[in-house]
């Protein structure tokens, strides 16, 4: 049964996706407790202005592809968190316009430029085929994330909850609303490159909805999601390798889309109210 | 003479203006076959192609300046065989009543699993087939130089059948267990039935289709028990699969061939014969190595 | 404690409210009256320092706002949908004072777990917020702000949700508050409570703001006048009132014996 593990591939990917889960766990819990679920799918295509750029000026490189996505993505994460605090708009409606700018400003780079290259493919990689750098990649991003949400956890929480006292508490709720920013970008990205666009995103929240079906607290539910996350991600390439002519990334999403129905169907918190109620 | 001479001149004037007519504006869905319609065409063609080079055309999303330049176009060039999935939305929407031609329309395509293989140009006599559906295109829509085109298809088929006589007893003369390789995706059926090679992939024939855990690791199974001669990456796919596969089989990349579509310019691969010569060199360099 | 001279409040371009000069002082309640967008909830916030002061100036005893600062505000932006329960919600009353670092540490819990038996919602304290009746949250709310255990105190409308009984209750903890020698700041809708309670008031309206006594600033006159009350309403008011008191009520104020002096 376990025999895939003679593989190297199989070894390094199982590697990832629970190195990956660590990080995303916690960033993905607070991605859907902050109504930004949607910021994944908006983050892929924000980098695209980033990605033409460095494209333009260096050519076919991954690395500095890679960045270009980053600083794009980053900017319009940033920008849109700026944005809710200093006009009316929140968080959400600021990403969705800045992305679709980012998007447009990409495509129009990319057409005056005149290639029809699909560089958004160099983005993304597939979790069959992780490179050393990816690895390392992953691995600074999943220790950066850990020690920078054990550093904001409590005032990301209270800001979450009740945004207007924790300003109240302190002028500098911003700040954490924009690092939380940089950590979604940040794991996306590494998500990007180890996954792929679709993977990436559902690794990073369906977990974490699911787990909020079962507790009423953040830490077990960020300890619930990991633990949904990795065990997903091992089961969805397991599967892929058992089952013929399953393909690893779809695979793995499915795995996490299963537990979130089970999780929406015999959940605490999830339709069992309805039936209680009734 | 004298009344003669102003409907004489008259006349060639008129037939030196059909002579010196606008060269006819051929749109190809993508480099490779752009490139052969050039050859059969020559100077009375001006082509465009829609997908460029080191680009993916099972995977491109066609564009409005795509669109123009269909609707703009007096014949347009397809590959057929399900490679250009857009291809049938771009050319109604363009609203244009041009011919179009598909190449691989007298060809005898290779079935996998009950699915065409569209990459029939990678076989060099069906390369030949591709020129002779464009003379024919070209020829119905400018009779006048038929005999150009005629002779350009000539030349182009005998570039081909000297290059195959040169290299065909190089690959029936590699041993049997030098006969296997590995690409990053099904495209080479057509030159493994010419070449008597066996071209093994971790990705079907359309790049868009995602790995199994499943068949990455039969296929490295099979590297690992039988004598593969090469590990190939190619021009249009993100080369992570094979490297993965080089690094856990511990064979060495021989080099990058370029599958559907042609080297950016400066590249090894602008146009088709030199594509094919590239890839052979490439192929035959590793395999011949003992 | 604080002192504001000529104030005026306001967001962005726009100005709500100005000319505004009160004070308040430990061991006192200020209520703050005012009808809807005269500018209560505004002048709330630039008191946390969540808005600037648009003219005038703001003067806290010891130069700086008072860390922490007790709050307890409307609930337009509160997520009651958010993992927590009614525990945890009260002990981040504390969090204001942990720095970074900190841990928070069975002290903590012990404190909120006091705050949650004097508001009396023991029995649900490990009840998930989003089970909560609005009375109940309020109560876990007004819990939170004991934690905080500030000497400043901001209540914006903390009866809104909350039935009579609950109101007492919470009443009486705001005025033990007031007997520690805190200072509170409260918006309220009840001109009894503030009639009852309250030394002072600000009476906000028009653009503008009266201060002094309560008795006096709460005048039937003057409710009409800052467009608190219409002139039909102050009369059934002033009525009402008088039968209740047992007093005499003039245009000019509420004489007699009421309720306890503030």
């Amino acid at each position: 049964m376990l025999e895939f593990l003679e593989f190297d591939f199989m070894r390094k990917a199982i590697v990832a996706l629970v190195v990956l889960s660590l990080g995303m766990a916690p960033v993905g819990c607070f991605l859907v407790l902050r109504r930004l679920s949607l910021a994944g799918e908006a983050m892929s295509h924000a980098a695209i202005p980033g990605i033409a750029v460095a494209y333009s000026i260096a050519g076919l490189s991954v690395l500095s592809m890679t960045l270009g996505g980053l600083i794009a993505g980053l900017s319009v994460a940033l920008l849109s968190t700026v944005l809710a605090r200093v006009t009316l708009l929140r968080e959400d409606a600021n990403m969705a316009t800045l992305y679709l700018l980012a998007l447009a400003g990409g495509i129009f780079l990319l057409s005056v430029r005149g290639t029809a290259v699909n560089l958004e493919s160099f983005l993304f990689g597939n979790i069959l085929g992780l490179r050393a750098s990816t690895l390392i990649l992953i691995g600074a991003t999943t220790t950066v994330t850990l020690l920078v949400m054990a550093l904001i956890l409590r005032p990301l929480i209270l800001q979450t909850v009740d945004p207007v006292f924790a300003r109240s508490q302190s002028k500098h709720t911003w700040l954490i609303s924009a690092v939380f920013m940089v950590l979604v970008v940040l794991n996306l990205i590494a998500g990007f490159r180890a996954l792929g666009t679709l993977m990436a995103v559902g690794l990073m929240i369906v977990p974490a909805t699911a787990a909020r079906y079962w507790v009423d607290a953040v830490t077990p539910m960020l300890g619930l999601a990991f633990c949904f996350g990795a065990g997903s991600g091992l089961l969805g390439l397991a599967l892929s390798y058992w089952l013929s002519n399953v393909p690893s990334g779809p695979s793995i999403v499915l795995v996490c889309g299963a537990v979130f129905v089970v999780s929406l169907l015999f959940g605490r918190n999830g339709l069992n109210v309805l039936a209680r109620r009734a | 003479m004298r009344p003669l001479l102003l409907p004489l001149l008259a006349l060639l004037l008129t037939t030196g203006s059909l002579s010196a007519a606008d060269p006819i504006k051929a749109t190809a869905s993508f480099s490779i076959l752009a490139d052969i319609v050039e050859r059969v065409g020559g100077d009375r063609v001006v082509v465009s192609s829609i997908v460029g080079p080191d680009s993916d055309a099972h995977t491109y999303s066609p564009t409005v300046g795509d669109a123009r330049s269909v609707a703009k176009a007096d014949i347009v060039f397809i590959n057929g065989l399900g490679f250009e999935g857009w291809i049938g939305d771009l050319i109604a929407a363009s609203g244009n009543d041009a011919p179009v031609i598909t190449v691989t329309r007298d060809i005898e395509p290779l079935l996998i699993d009950g699915e065409a293989d569209p990459h029939a140009w990678n076989d060099l006599t069906n390369g030949v087939a591709y020129a002779a559906a464009i003379k024919e295109g070209l020829s119905a829509l400018d009779p006048d130089n038929a005999a150009v085109y005629a002779a350009n298809q000539h030349a182009f088929a005998k570039e081909i059948d000297e290059l195959l006589a040169r290299v065909q007893p190089r690959f029936a003369a590699l041993p049997q267990n030098q006969r296997s390789v590995v690409t990053a995706h099904d495209a080479f059926g057509y030159f493994e039935a010419q070449f008597g090679l066996r071209f093994l992939a971790p990705v079907g024939m359309n790049t868009d289709a995602e790995p199994s855990a499943r068949g990455l690791a039969q296929l490295i199974r099979q590297i690992k028990a039988e004598d593969i001669g090469g590990l190939f990456v190619e021009n249009i796919t993100n080369p992570d699969l094979v490297a993965q596969i080089a690094e856990e089989t511990g064979l060495d990349i021989g080099g990058r061939l370029y599958s559907d579509a042609l080297s950016a310019q400066g590249g090894p691969a602008t146009s088709y014969l030199a594509m094919m010569h590239h890839n052979i060199a490439t192929l035959l360099s590793t395999l011949s190595r003992p | 404690m604080l002192q504001a001279k000529d104030l005026a409040v306001g967001y962005g371009a726009e100005t709500v409210a100005r000319a505004l000069t009160f004070d308040v002082q430990a061991g006192e309640i200020l209520a703050v009256i005012g009808h809807n967008g005269s500018g209560k909830s505004t002048l709330v916030k630039t008191i946390l320092g969540i808005e600037s002061p648009q003219a005038g100036a703001l003067t806290w005893t010891g130069g700086t706002p008072p860390q922490p600062i007790g709050y307890l505000g409307q609930l337009t932006d509160f997520d009651r949908r958010f993992p927590m329960r009614v525990c945890d919600l009260v002990e981040t009353g504390g969090w204001s004072k942990l720095g970074f670092f900190d841990a928070a540490g069975a002290g903590a819990r012990l404190r909120a777990g006091e705050a949650i038996a004097r508001v009396g919602l023991n029995d649900i304290a490990t009840l998930p917020l989003h089970k909560l009746s609005a009375g109940q949250l309020q109560r876990a709310l007004f819990a939170r702000t004991m934690v905080q255990d500030a000497q400043v105190i901001i209540l914006d409308e903390p009866f809104a949700a909350v039935d009579q009984n609950t109101e007492a209750d919470l009443m009486d903890h705001v005025l033990g508050w007031v007997a520690e020698g805190r200072s509170v700041i409260m918006v309220l809708h009840n001109l009894s409570t503030v009639l009852h309670h309250c030394a002072r008031t600000l009476l906000l309206g028009r653009g503008t703001g009266r201060f002094g006594p309560s008795r006096a600033v709460l005048n039937a006159g003057a409710l009409v006048e800052m467009g608190y009350l219409a002139a039909d309403q102050a009369r059934w008011l002033t009525g009402s009132l008088s039968s209740v008191t047992g007093g005499g009520v003039t245009g000019d104020g509420v004489t007699g014996d009421g309720g306890a002096d503030a």
